[in-house]
């Protein structure tokens, strides 16, 4: 079911089940019926990406959307525009699921057309908001923060994984985005 | 022969042309490849090192070559290998 949530960046892609329990944000996070822990998300969990328009990924979406109640996928995510502070002239979508079912995604998307190859775990991704990371620091630059907004803002974005580092056999509950 | 396919803005590098067919061993050949039929790629995937830049992900058949041998990763016919700015996959 497509998510659209004015204010948010970005759309989603949601089975219905999963939407059900607002109180578990990480109930998606799964393989073969299973919740995964931090552990095995760290080990595991990532998305192919794709890069087109933002009408190209409103068509894909609903095409995909059978995928996601049927859990062949976990969630997509999708941009409404392109990510400009990031020099992106096209928007995102990022296709979830546990890297042992990958190739099947993979399978499903190249059915509608989809050519880019591009699989990356969630893991690279924290890495890149961590201080010092590609994202994070980009973001500072582009933000023009202050030396110790920048300073504040690293100390939070170390704090928001802490939680998931020190627990990995905790089960995935992801972040809010 | 390998494809190797360029994504978002790094289209513009080549014109345009978002699907290259052409014979390279390995990554840096692929790079060197590119480099020499397109100029405007000179220098967008390798620092003057000719190490890969932080800014661009590198993708074979799907896999971040970063997980591989790097720019050394072989090569193989039929290969697929993907261009991407490294800020996309956030």
């Amino acid at each position: 079911m497509k998510i659209d949530k004015r204010g948010s960046w970005y759309k989603f892609v949601f089975s219905k089940e999963d939407l059900d329990t607002p109180g578990d944000p990480g109930s998606h996070i799964r393989y073969n019926k299973r919740r995964l822990t931090n552990k095995e998300f760290s080990e595991h969990w990532g998305k192919w990406v794709l890069l087109g328009e933002s009408e190209e990924f409103e068509e894909l979406a609903e095409k995909l959307d059978p995928y996601v109640e049927s859990r062949q996928i976990s969630c997509i995510k999708y941009d409404r525009f392109p990510q400009e502070w990031f020099d992106l002239d096209q928007c995102v979508m990022c296709v979830y699921c546990d890297d042992r079912q990958r190739d099947e995604v993979l399978e499903i998307l190249s059915q509608f057309g989809v050519k880019m190859k591009a699989w990356s775990y969630e893991r690279e991704v924290i890495e890149k908001w961590l201080p010092g990371g590609l994202h994070l620091e980009r973001w500072i630059e582009k933000a023009k923060l202050s030396e110790k907004d920048a300073e504040t803002l690293r100390r939070e974005s170390k704090q928001r994984y802490k939680k998931f580092f020190d627990n990995p056999d905790e089960l995935c509950s992801g972040w809010a985005q | 022969m390998i494809t190797a396919r360029l994504t978002g803005g790094l289209r513009k590098l080549t014109g345009g042309n978002d699907e290259i067919l052409l014979k390279a061993g390995d990554v840096n050949e692929c790079i060197d490849k590119l480099e020499q039929k397109y100029s405007d790629t000179k220098g967008k995937f390798r620092d003057e090192n000719r190490l890969l830049l932080d800014s661009i992900n590198i993708y074979i058949n799907g896999d971040n070559i970063r997980d591989l041998k790097e720019l050394g990763t072989a090569l193989q016919k039929g290969d697929e290998v993907d261009f991407m700015s490294g800020f996309a996959a956030g």
